[in-house]
């Protein structure tokens, strides 16, 4: 079969995208993750998951699954791991914003490998396979031409939790929105990704990261054209860094003159490395 | 002295069709294409060949050709053509805008009935018009003719059909009145696009390389007129095409898919299926029309089944097969078509 990754993928991301269509509108609750209120968690989000999870396993058996609500599932070592987001951006989601999406990544022996980010209520799928090619639906898709921050569109994701680099972020995230047309703070660090692969918006950044937010999203935008850092000192891209620039590549430099302070080296998250193993450790792609 | 024309595109249509008729009509020939080779081929040698199918065989009309430009090559230069013509494919013809606006007339041979409209409305340029090449012509010939002339294409006596303007142009070619361009254009894609990629996918799945192959498979043959059928159905049931214009159109076409001396390429009528199978398009746009004739399109579902199978790595649209494979026919034709899972028509496909 061709690409039975991607595939694989692909079905498992519009099961979990249908989940979404199916409840959109019709929740009355969320339940807080932790102590921010806008760290929540649906029934949508665990659903979507199951269906997900379902999918990807009764194709690969023998893979492990990593997902943002149920954690690792199977060995951290299988030569196929599959990261997750059954809803990328649920604040917007339980809002009845249509801007989130589901996330499915496969990694083989440490390496992305295939992605896709599914919005389903625009019906858009971006898919990727290392070396094969990325799509928008039936579309090949290519990073844009801005070659200077003023004739790009940016977006990012940051916390949105307080925090004792919020003024930093704020500055940065208005330097930006100053120098461009504009930097539009989505909600949704997938489909942030997903539209740089596509040409839509020209770059994007974000901090505070986890792996399944990116994990598909990275592969888009590097198969794209693009290229992705881990910071604004072109730290190689790691997957389980906690930030990532990703950009069109002629506007990378501009963009991190106007992020040092903000994108310092950053540190893998903990939860990150100590799930994923030795295995994952070579887990980056370079831009 | 000659009028001069500018074709962009030297593909099947350009080179094998609106080429030799404007030659024979005493027009000067230059082409405009992206493939360097074959611009460098024309302009080395000056001239080609084609061979034109006749009942016993093939009469052979030589090209001469005035220039020859690799694409950007011509800018400067579209105001000293009394006709530019566009044949490089309905998703490419758009950009051809910033040229168009110095065309002092300029015909759009698209497979896009909208494709002259917007052109100009893009380059603001009125003399701009609809054109039907209504013929089937080869990008490519017999191996035995290959061997004489690289060059020759494969083509057919057939007619362009042009909407009436403020131009002039020789009596030899056919300006209609928007209402007859409508009848020839729902002709043009119900009567001949849909049967010939239709036969083209079923031929695809067969293994044939020409349409004429797939046409001496009694099985497609069938699926074929059946098709012809439905599709004749529709277009006189919404008052498309007059009744006795859709049959005697319907039966012209199965001759030409039968005729083995045109060495019509799956790989050409076949490309971009996802285009193809759009909604409103040539396939699922002609199995509505059945429906709304009350008609069960069978033989078209049987086209659109052929269609979402088809898989060549090389096609523009080789994502098809991914997105088929991963999503299965029915959301398939909800992405491509915007079929919902309630359509009759994607709900046969699906059966």
């Amino acid at each position: 079969m061709l690409a039975p990754y991607l595939i694989t993928a692909i079905r498992a991301a519009h099961e979990g995208g249908k989940i979404l269509r199916d409840f959109y509108g019709r929740l009355d609750r969320v339940q807080r993750k932790d102590s921010s209120f806008r760290e929540v968690v649906s029934e949508v989000d665990l659903l979507s998951e199951r269906k997900i999870m379902e999918a990807v396993q009764k194709a690969h058996p023998q893979s492990a699954v990593w997902s943002e609500e149920a954690g690792m599932i199977g060995s951290p070592s299988a030569n196929v791991l599959w990261i997750i987001d059954p809803v990328d951006g649920t604040v917007n989601y339980v809002n009845g914003i249509p801007f989130c999406a589901v996330s499915v990544a496969c990694l083989l022996s440490g390496q992305l490998f295939a992605g896709v980010v599914h919005n389903p209520f625009t019906r858009e799928y971006f898919y990727a396979q290392q070396g094969l090619g990325v799509w928008l639906n039936e579309t090949p898709i290519r990073v844009s031409g801005a070659r200077l921050l003023a004739e790009a569109l940016l977006s990012c994701a940051f916390s949105s939790k307080s925090n004792s680099e919020r003024d930093q972020e704020y500055l940065a995230f208005g330097r930006l929105n100053d120098l461009s047309r504009g930097c539009l703070r989505t909600g949704s660090a997938a489909m942030n990704l997903a539209y740089v692969a596509c040409g839509k918006f020209s770059a994007t950044w974000g901090r505070k990261l986890k792996v399944w937010d990116v994990a598909a999203g990275l592969l888009l935008v590097t198969e794209a054209g693009g290229c992705v850092w881990t910071d604004a000192h072109f730290r190689a891209p790691d997957l389980f860094a906690t930030s990532c620039i990703a950009s069109n590549g002629p506007i990378h430099q501009e963009l991190c003159n106007q992020l040092p302070q903000l994108l310092p080296a950053a540190t893998a998250s903990a939860q990150g490395s100590a799930a994923a193993g030795a295995s994952l450790s070579a887990g980056r792609r370079s831009g | 002295m000659l009028k001069k024309a500018l074709i962009y595109g030297a593909g099947a249509i350009g080179r094998g069709f609106l080429a030799p008729l404007l030659s024979s009509l005493q027009y000067e020939i230059a082409f405009v294409d992206t493939n360097k080779e074959l611009v460098l081929q024309l302009l080395k040698r000056g001239r080609y060949r084609v061979a034109v199918a006749a009942a016993d065989g093939y009469v052979f009309k030589e090209v001469p050709v005035q220039a020859a430009y690799h694409s950007g090559e011509e800018n400067g230069r579209i105001g000293g053509f009394d006709l530019v013509l566009s044949c490089v494919g309905a998703r490419a013809c758009l950009n051809l805008w910033p040229q168009l606006r110095e065309a002092r007339v300029a015909i759009s041979c698209e497979n896009d009935r909208s494709s002259a409209r917007k052109l100009r409305e893009l380059s603001g340029n009125p003399r701009i018009y609809f054109g039907i090449p209504d013929v089937i012509t080869s990008n490519t010939a017999p191996e035995e003719l290959l061997r004489e002339d690289p060059l020759t294409v494969v083509s057919e006596q057939g007619v362009l059909l042009l909407e009436c303007g403020e131009y002039e142009i020789p009596n030899e070619i056919m300006c209609l009145s928007a209402a007859e361009m409508d009848e020839q254009w729902a002709c043009k894609l119900y009567l001949h696009n849909s049967p010939h990629c239709l036969v083209a996918y079923l031929g695809a799945e067969k293994g044939c390389r020409y349409i004429h192959e797939a046409m001496a498979d009694s099985r497609i043959e069938r699926i074929a007129i059946g098709a012809m059928h439905e599709l004749k159905a529709g277009v006189t049931f919404v008052g498309l095409v007059r009744s006795e214009m859709a049959n005697s159109y319907a039966e012209k076409e199965l001759r030409r898919f039968r005729n083995a001396r045109l060495f019509d390429p799956i790989s050409r009528v076949a490309r971009e299926p996802l285009r193809k199978l759009a909604r409103g398009e040539r396939l699922v746009g002609a199995g509505h029309l059945a429906l709304y004739a009350g008609v069960r399109p069978a033989s078209i579902c049987a086209g659109i089944k052929a269609a979402l199978n088809y898989s060549e790595p090389h096609d523009p649209d080789a994502a098809l097969p991914i997105l088929r494979e991963a999503l299965g026919p029915g959301e398939t034709l909800q992405m491509i078509a915007e079929l919902s899972e309630h359509d009759p028509l994607r709900r046969m496909v699906e059966s």
